[in-house]
Formats: structure tokens, sequence, C-alpha cells
């Protein structure tokens, strides 16, 4: 059974749904005519993007209609929004791009998104969340389509308000993971509205609910937290390791460079200290050291030629190399020809290392700007001066390939003037390449700008790391007018002057360190919460399952427990409705019955303390209500319980004004049942809403089959106290009956006896043999009959009279009736014996002495004529473990065994009155007696052998209260 | 007349109050039987025991009895009605009332003597019970106990 929303709930779910498709509407139409402000609102905001819009509108249709029926067409809906949300994730996953991002609308704007039209990643995962529900949720078990609509909504509601707080509080890692898109205000308002909604479809007051709810938000928040924390952590340790790693090299670049450039100095020095030098000391003291370690590409010795000199140094210098030297410049074109008159040369003399065929040597530096424009600064300036940076035409094919000219001035041995320049082609990329050749590759690209004249920077020389997965490109970078990688360090290096700024970029192999781990830590955390959320929803719905069992159990015993106290019908109404009302949400009910005339009647009417129900109340109890048209009735009439959790629906309920006036909302009616027959209805009615409770039925319907067992016990037990005093008193009338027939059959009988005896008196003598025959007959007969009237009398007392039990020691009891039958035991001559020790029994003293009375006087009577042999009685006694067994033997005639049952009939003899007096009643009256003390009486005898009457009397006794003794 | 000693030979006025005819003729042929001199005034019903003892109407002449002797099952009223209006006249109740009567009732002899009666006897079926009875009755009433004299 699904349940339904209420109506407000549904009114919030309409009210929600609305909002966020509204929302998601514009924001598509925003996207459609490339209006941003729809979209973003801001333009610095992130906006919301198409997929998302769209996700929003179906999902809100989706959720509307599932609030509305039971059933709900959500297959479609969710499967797209499932698909969208998923593909998605998997995308930022696995960073592959399946093109759904921009699959409606192109994506003409992107602030603050990592991927064209891509949405945010947490975005991604509430929808995936909302369509795996929406997708489920026809599926699923009440219980379960419940829990995963807690959660949908929770997971929804959490993201989209701790967005919302972040955007508040300007905290963006609320709604900013990593570089991925941000959430955008839009987004995270209608995450937050459709949460809600979701949350408000069927919210209870269940604790289950508030600590799914908590747990969520709760987990959210830590997983974001865990997520940038790591992440944070990370960068960090990141940021350290990369400042590390650029340092080094930047560090070892400064002190080779400004090594090379002491050599230089030093180089410059030597020929300072040395008058002239030749090319062999030139090459041995400067050049192998330089060329290999110093990454100086060229070493040349300029010396400052006049015009006047120059024959001389040519001179000089061919016959030294044995070649021919002349001073040369360049052309613009590039062509070499003799170098024209002028009043200075600076030709380059020594060259380390030495090139053959170097045009270069001999080359007027004059004729060549770049470098002469360094030489004439470190002329003017009297130190070493680096040149700007040149653009190599020899290493043309490597692209832009930036060489230095260095150029150091050298005096004259004594001062005066300088005589040359010492000079240095620094390879920058040569360079470069040489000193970080040693260390190992830390994936790092390293890009050197010379920014000394141009912030943006000059590229002079490069390292490519070969930490590069896949196809790689160098982007060509600049410093200021266009945006560095985030990921990249700047290191600056002033080397001689110049200033220059190393960028290190990270490769995918540097940024290999940044693992998955704060994902994983997120996707763990938040499997954790919805984990936990599971299992405090279970654990609260067991306790609140335990303690609805527990009430279910209260009302059980307490029922049963009242049933039992045997309280009269209007206690027991009223405590049974107190009971359900304790243990259950009814705070007002009903007892009602059906009375002698048919018609029900209010038994007991409760409310719980606390509460009042005026109108109800007095509507309830007014005589003029005719029940038999209401739930009640309806409920007797059925015999089927009746729930109504929306009062105000029913059709004919009579107090249904008097209940909504006093602001109950639903009511239940159940009947108490006597096998088929109702006999009565209980209803219970509260003012919270309570929607049908299959387990809270069965507890009342058990209820209700208890009470109706009870009913019938008691039905049964005014029975059979109804049959019991129509017993009394039948035995009452019969008992006085045969005590009055008793006494006045006496009157008569004394007359006929004593006129009898007159008669013999008087006129005795007159008479013949056979006249006093006659008169002894009719003597006889009085005598006879007045025993069988106290016989009769002694019956009917039986019966009548019940002494209460007492413990009787047999003993004694044997004695005192012995000595009651003295004179009969006497004049027969008997022997009698009583066998010690005989028990104490708990009996009726009075009746037991009757039994023996009777029991050994028939013993006594049939064995006072024996012939040859003295009569003899025994009474003695065997202990069976349930009972006392006492006998009493007589060694007399004994008894045919096909007499023994009809002898303990009444009156029934076995001998006439000449051969042993008796009524034929006591064997009655002994069995009796043994029956009514639950005991057993049987016989042991045969003719001639004599007779042995036993009887039993139970140890656990239970004595029956009898009626009042009456006599 | 001083002295204890008892008088043997007394001779008693006994009020008899018996409704039955051969109860009657039995009762007076025991005391004959047994040789007592005793006179036997009897009544058929509780109303003209009452007249007897209270010297009216038809009884106007008669004398003080000593003894009442009461049935219980009277007409008019039983021996029960009558002991207890005795009890109740401050002349009457001095004599001692004995009932005799068939009735063997625990009630009856609890009531009895609940209305200070002074003796509960039973008619005995067989004559010579009887005879033994009213011998029994002679020996404590007119020759054991003491009681008052008339008139005083």
């Amino acid at each position: 059974m699904n349940t339904t929303p209420s109506k407000t709930q549904q009114l919030i779910v309409s009210i929600g749904a609305l909002s966020v498709s509204c929302i998601a509407l514009v924001v598509m139409t925003g996207w459609l005519t490339r209006d941003s402000t729809l979209t973003q609102i801001h333009a610095e905001w992130a906006p919301m993007q198409f997929n998302a819009a769209l996700c929003f509108l179906l999902g809100s249709i989706a959720i509307h209609m599932e609030s509305r029926s039971s059933r709900p067409p959500t297959l479609l809906l969710g499967s797209i929004v499932l698909t969208v949300g998923a593909l998605t994730v998997l995308q930022y996953a696995l960073a592959f791009n399946f093109g759904l991002d921009e699959l409606f609308v192109r994506a003409h704007f992107h602030t603050k998104t990592s991927h064209p039209g891509r949405m945010a990643p947490g975005t991604a995962f509430c929808f995936t969340a909302l369509g795996i529900y929406l997708v489920a949720c026809v599926h699923l078990t009440q219980h379960l389509a419940r829990l995963g609509r807690l959660l949908a909504g929770a997971i929804l509601f959490s993201f989209g308000i701790i967005a919302l707080i972040g955007y508040a509080l300007g905290i963006e890692q609320a709604y900013a993971w990593e570089e991925y898109t941000r959430m955008s205000v839009l987004t995270a308002s209608a995450l937050t509205i459709l949460g809600t909604a979701l949350l408000a479809s069927r919210w209870s007051r269940d604790r289950a609910y508030k600590a799914v709810l908590v747990v969520t938000l709760a987990g959210t928040v830590l997983s974001l937290a865990a997520l940038h924390l790591n992440r944070g952590a990370e960068l960090l340790a990141f940021r350290a390791r990369l400042s590390l790693d650029s340092s080094l090299p930047v560090w070892i670049l400064q002190k080779d460079a400004g090594m090379a450039l002491r050599y230089l100095q030093s180089a410059g020095a030597f020929i300072e200290s040395s008058q002239e030098i030749t090319a062999e000391e030139f090459e041995r003291f400067i050049g192998k050291v330089a060329g290999d370690v110093l990454s100086v590409a060229q070493y040349e010795w300029v010396p400052l030629v006049s015009q006047e000199n120059r024959k001389t140094f040519e001179d000089d210098i061919s016959s030294e190399s044995g070649g021919t030297y002349m001073i040369h410049e360049k052309n613009p074109d590039g062509s070499l020809r003799v170098a024209a008159d002028r009043p200075s040369y600076y030709p380059v003399k020594y060259m380390v290392p030495a090139q053959r065929h170097s045009s270069r040597l001999g080359l007027d530096l004059s004729s060549e700007p770049g470098s002469f424009a360094t030489i004439r600064s470190a002329l003017e300036r009297g130190r070493l001066t680096v040149s700007s940076p040149i653009i190599s035409h020899t290493q043309a094919r490597a692209g832009q390939r930036r060489i230095y000219y260095a150029a150091y001035p050298v005096r004259a041995p004594q001062g005066g003037g300088y005589i040359g320049i010492v000079g240095g082609i620094v390879d920058t990329q040569g360079f470069l390449d040489r000193s970080l050749a040693g260390l190992p590759d830390t994936g790092l690209d390293l890009f050197i700008f010379d920014t000394t004249e141009d912030p943006d920077g000059i590229l002079i020389a490069q390292s490519i790391s070969k930490g590069h997965r896949g196809h790689f490109e160098t982007r060509p970078y600049r410093l200021r007018s266009q945006p560095l990688p985030s990921t990249s360090a700047l290191q600056t290096l002033p080397i001689a002057g110049r200033t220059y700024t190393v960028l290190c970029v990270p490769t995918e192999r540097y940024m290999l360190q940044f693992t998955a781990l704060p994902w994983i830590a997120l996707i763990v955390s938040y499997g954790m919460t919805v984990s936990t959320a599971f299992f405090i929803y279970w654990l609260t719905d067991r306790s609140d399952h335990l303690k609805r069992a527990k009430r279910f159990l209260e009302i059980q015993t307490g029922v049963g427990r009242l049933l039992q106290e045997e309280n009269s019908l209007g206690d027991i109404a009223r405590g049974v409705l107190q009971i359900l009302c304790r243990n259950s949400p009814w705070s007002v009910g009903g007892f009602w019955l059906v009375g002698p005339s048919g018609l029900l009647y209010c038994s007991a009417f409760w409310i719980s303390p606390g509460h009042q129900y005026r109108r109800f109340e007095s509507a309830s109890l007014s005589p003029d209500c005719r029940h038999d048209q209401s739930l009640i009735g309806r409920i007797w009439k059925s015999g089927h319980h009746e729930w109504i959790p929306d009062i105000s629906k029913t059709p004919d309920s009579l107090r249904r004004e008097a209940a909504v006036a006093d602001g109950i909302s639903s009511g239940i009616g159940f009947p108490i049942h006597i096998r088929n027959r109702v006999v009565g209805v209980i209803d219970l009615y509260s003012r919270a809403h309570q929607e049908p409770d299959l387990e809270l039925l069965h507890v009342l319907a058990a209820a209700g089959t208890a009470i109706g067992q009870y009913l019938l016990r008691l039905e049964a037990v005014s029975r059979l106290e109804e049959q019991r005093q129509d017993l009394e008193r039948v035995n009452l009338e019969l008992d006085s009956f045969v005590y009055t027939a008793s006494h006045d059959l006496r009157a008569p009988l004394r007359a006929i006896g004593s006129f009898a005896d007159f008669l013999e008196q008087d006129h005795g003598p007159k008479l013949d043999a056979q006249g006093r025959d006659y008169l002894s007959e009719i003597k006889k007969g009085v005598r006879r009959m007045a025993a069988l009237i106290d016989d009769l009398l002694t019956l009917s007392r039986l019966s009548r009279i019940h002494n209460p039990y007492e413990n009787v020691e047999m003993t004694s009891l044997a004695k005192e009736v012995l000595d009651r039958l003295g004179f009969d035991i006497d004049s027969s001559g008997v022997e009698v014996v009583v066998h010690d020790p005989l028990p104490t029994i708990r009996c009726d003293r009075i009746k037991m002495g009757e039994l023996l009375i009777n029991l050994i006087g028939n013993a006594v009577k049939y064995s006072s004529k024996l012939s040859g042999r003295r009569g003899r009685v025994e009474i003695g006694y065997l202990d069976r473990d349930a009972e006392h067994v006492l006998y009493v033997r007589d060694n007399g005639i004994g008894i045919e065994p096909k007499y023994h049952e009809q002898i303990f009939g009444m009156f029934k003899r076995l001998h006439t009155q000449e051969e042993y007096e008796g009524t034929g009643a006591g064997l009655s009256i002994v069995k009796r007696i043994v029956e009514e003390h639950r005991g057993r009486v049987w016989l042991e005898s045969s003719p001639g052998k004599g007779s042995t009457f036993f009887f039993s009397i139970p140890k656990n006794i239970i004595e029956r209260p009898g009626p009042e003794n009456r006599s | 007349m001083n002295g204890q000693t008892p008088d043997t030979a007394r001779i008693l006025d006994i009020l008899l109050a018996e409704d039955n005819e051969a109860d009657v003729k039995i009762a007076l042929r025991a005391f004959e039987k047994a040789g007592l001199k005793h006179v036997i005034h009897v009544v058929r019903d509780g109303q003209e025991a009452l007249d007897f003892l209270r010297q009216t109407g038809r009884h106007s002449q008669a004398p003080r009895p000593d003894v009442v002797l009461l049935d219980i099952q009277m007409p008019k009223l039983t021996g029960l009605q009558v002991l207890e209006e005795m009890k109740r006249d401050p002349e009457l109740r001095r004599i001692p009332a004995v009932m005799l009567t068939s009735s063997r009732n625990e009630g009856d002899i609890r009531t009895s003597y609940s209305s200070y009666a002074s003796g509960f006897m039973q008619k005995p079926i067989a004559f010579e019970d009887f005879e033994k009875l009213v011998e029994g009755f002679n020996r404590y009433w007119a020759e054991i106990s003491r009681l008052p004299k008339k008139g005083s």
C-alpha cells in the first residue's frame, strides 16, 4: 500500500516543482536566445548549464507526478535525468568528453566553466541520485521507496543549501570542486527547492526522517571538506615541491652563469696582466675549460686595433697561423669583404673553440651591430656587459633561438685605456642544457625569459621534460599578456645586470603527484554518509519498530490483565479504552455494547487526560444519537473493522460535525466478537492524521477477540450462576419437602405404633395368638418405617449440610465411633481391632464419623452370627502416593462378586430383615460421603471369606465451597 | 414453707398444648402408665393456650400451670409464638415452657432456646420411648428442679 501525501504536502510539492520548472525554462530560453543575463544573472557568476536546466525541468515534472499517483510514469523522465547526470559524472571521472555537454546547445560563454557546457560535478551527482530514485521508485516496496525518496531529497537539499551558504558567505569551496565548473546560484537554489519538495512530499514525524536528513547534510559538508582539505593538503605539498624543484635548476643556472662570466673576467684579467698573449696561450688558459664546462659557446679575444696598426696586426697573425689573416667585415646581405678603412678595428684575434673555416676569425665586430653595441657599452662602462638577446641566425632551424654576447673590457697592464675585450657568445639553450644535464628529470618544463627590457619576456631558452604523455605541443607562453597555467611557478634570475624570469610548468607526469586520493576521500566519505544514513534510518526505524511493538505488547498484556482481574464490565470497558489510548495515538474513544433491547449503548467513554472533546463527547453520549446508522452501526452489522484516515470525508458519520469541530482528523472502529457474533464495538479517534496501520489493526482485533471471550465468559458465568441458584432452590425445596414429609410421617407412625402398644397392653390377654401375632407385625412395620424415615432424613441431610473440612485424626475418630457403637459391638461379641497408626486426614469430621459408623456397624452386624469362629473386624490404613486408603475388614459371610456393584444402591439389601436387620441405605450413605470427598469406595469379598471395604480420600483435597449449612 | 427438702411427690399443673388427637392420647397414657399424678390440662391450639395462661375467655377459672408443654405446629398460633408471648408477659414469663414436638429441626431447637424455652423434647415414635421421656421429664421437673410458688 503506497501512502499518498496529504493535501498540504502535495501543495508544497507542486509549488516546488513549478518554481523549479520556471527557473529551468527561463535558463533554457537564455541559452537558446544567447541572453547571458537569464543564465548567469551576474556576469561574474557561473551560469546554469543547459543540460542542468533540462534535467531540472524533467525532474520537477517527474516529482510532481510522483507525489500525485502511486504508480507514477516516471521511468522515461527518470532515465533521461539519470543518463545525463551519470554520463557527466563519468566524463569528469574519466576525463573524457562524450560530447554530452554541448549536445543541445553550443556553449558560447563559459564563465567559471571548466569544460564548455558541462555542469558542475556536484549537480551531476545530484541528478544521478535523483535519476536512480525516479527510475526505481515504482519497483520498490513502500518502505524502500520512502527511504529512497528521503535520501534523494536529502542529497539534493544538502548540496543546494551548502552551495547557497557558500555563495552567501563567500566560501568558494562550498560550490567549487577543484578546477571544475562552479555550481551556479540558480542551480543551488533549484536543488534546494527540489530537495525540499521531495522531502516534504512524504514528510512524517519519524525520527528516522530527521536523522537521515541531518546525517546527509552533515555527511555532505564533511565529504566536501574532506575533498577540499585533502586537495588543499596536496596543493600545499605540490607548491612546496614545485618551489623546491624549480629553485634548484635556477640556482644551478645562476651559479653556472656566474661562473661563466667570472671566467670571462678572469680571462680578461689574465690578458690584462700579460701584455700580449699568444694564440696558444689563449687556448690553453681559456679555451677548453671554457668551451666544455661552461657552456659558453665561444670565447674570443678582440683587441682594439687602430688603423695604423692594421697591417702589422694582420701580418703578425698571418705569420703565426700560417694562413692569411685579414680583417674583414660583413655586408648587410651577410657576405664578407675586406674591412674598409676606419680609425679603429675590433677584429676577432683568437677564438676558442677554434673553428675551421670560421669566417669569424678576423671579423671586425664593429660590423656586427649586436656584438658591437655590447662591446661599445662594455668599453664605456668599463665592466662586463651582456647584450640583449640576439636571434641566432645559425640556429634558425630550432626556431627563435637566442644567444647573448658578453664583452669584458681589458685594460692595458699599467693602466691606460682598454686594449680590447674578451668576448663570449653564450648559447643560452646550450648553456641551459649543459647546466641541467646532471639533474634528474623532475617533470618540470622550464622556460627562461629575458625580462630586462620587456616585462612580457623574451623566451631565450627552454628545457622540456620527458614527463609529457601523448601528444605535446609547446604553448607560446607569455608572461603578462596571457594567463599562465595556475600550476606554474616563476622564479627570478638576475645575471650580469640582466633580469631573467624562469617559468616552471609542471608536466602531466609532475601533476601525477595529484592523486585521486581526495576524490577517493570524497567518494568514501559520501559512501559512508549514505551508509550511515541507511544505518541510522534502519536503527531509528528499528527502534521505532521496537517502540511500536512494545506499545502493542502493552496493549495486549494490559487488556489481558484487565480481563483477568474480574472487574465489573464498566471498569473493564473504561480500563480497555484507557490502555488503548495510552499506547497508541488515539486520545478519545467509546466502548459500545449491544443492550438487551438490541440497540447499541455506550458502556464507557474515555478521553485521555489533558484533552478536551466537549462537542464530540456530548454528541456521542446524547441519547438522540442513532448509532446504528453511523460508523459504529456499520461495524456492528459488518463485523469488520473500519479505518477512517480523514474523518471529514466520511459520508454518514453522525458525529462528524462535532468531531471536525473538535479537531479530530482520524478514527478507527473495530468489533468485539463472540465467535461470529458481534456484541460490541470500540471506536477511537485522534487529532493527528493517522494512516491505516496493519499491525495496530491486528493488535486491536486481538484485543477485541479477548474482550469478546471475556464477555462470553461473563455470560457463561452468569448463566452458571443462574443454574446454580436454580439448583439450590430446587435442592432447598426438595430438602424441605423431604424434611417436612419425614416429619409429618412421624406423627401418624407414632400413633400407629403407640396404639398398637396400647392395644397389646390393655387388650392383649383378650387376643388369641394370631391376634397377638398381627399386632407384633404391625409394630414391626412401624419400627421399619421409622428406620426408613431416619435414613431418608440422613441422606437428605448429607446433601444439604457441608461442614468445613478439618484435620481429623482417624484413630481418635474410629475410637469415638466404636464408643457410639459400643452396645452393638458388645452384644454381638465381635472383636474389633484398630490398626494403629491411622493417619490424619483432612475431611468432614461429622460425615466421616457417619461413614465409619455405617461401615463398622455393617462389618460387626455381618460377622456377628458366625458359627465356629469369633467375628473379627479390623480397621486399617494403606498409604498410596496421592491418596489415603482406609479399610474395614470383617471375617463375616462375605458378598458374592456379582452383587459388589449393586449393594451401594439405595435401600438395596441382600438379606431379609429376619436374617439381618437394616434398611439398605448404609452403603449408599457411605458412597455418597466418599464421593463428596472426591474419593472412591470398593470392595474385596467372596462368600464365606469375609469382606474388606476400602475407601480412598485424596491427599490434596480441594475443599468445595458449599452453600451455608442448613438443617 | 422453709427448708430445701425436695417434695418428691409434688403434683404439678401441666398445660399441654397439642393439636393432634392421637398425640394427646399417647401423652396422657404415658403419664398414666408412668404412675404420675400431675394434672394435665390440654389445649388444642396456640390461642387457646394463651387464653388458658391469661385465664381469659373459657379458661377464666383456669389454674396457673407450673410447667407448659408446647407443641410447635399448632393452628392459630404456633408453639414458638406462644412462647414468645409468654416471655413477654411479666407474669407468664416465670413459667417454664418445654417444647414437645416431632420436629428434629436444628433451627427449631435454636429458635426455641433463643425465645427462652426451658427445654426441648422430641416425641419418639415408639411408645415405650415416650414412657421413658415422660419419666425423665417428671424426674427433672417434679423432683429435681425447684419451681416458683404459684400466686406470689
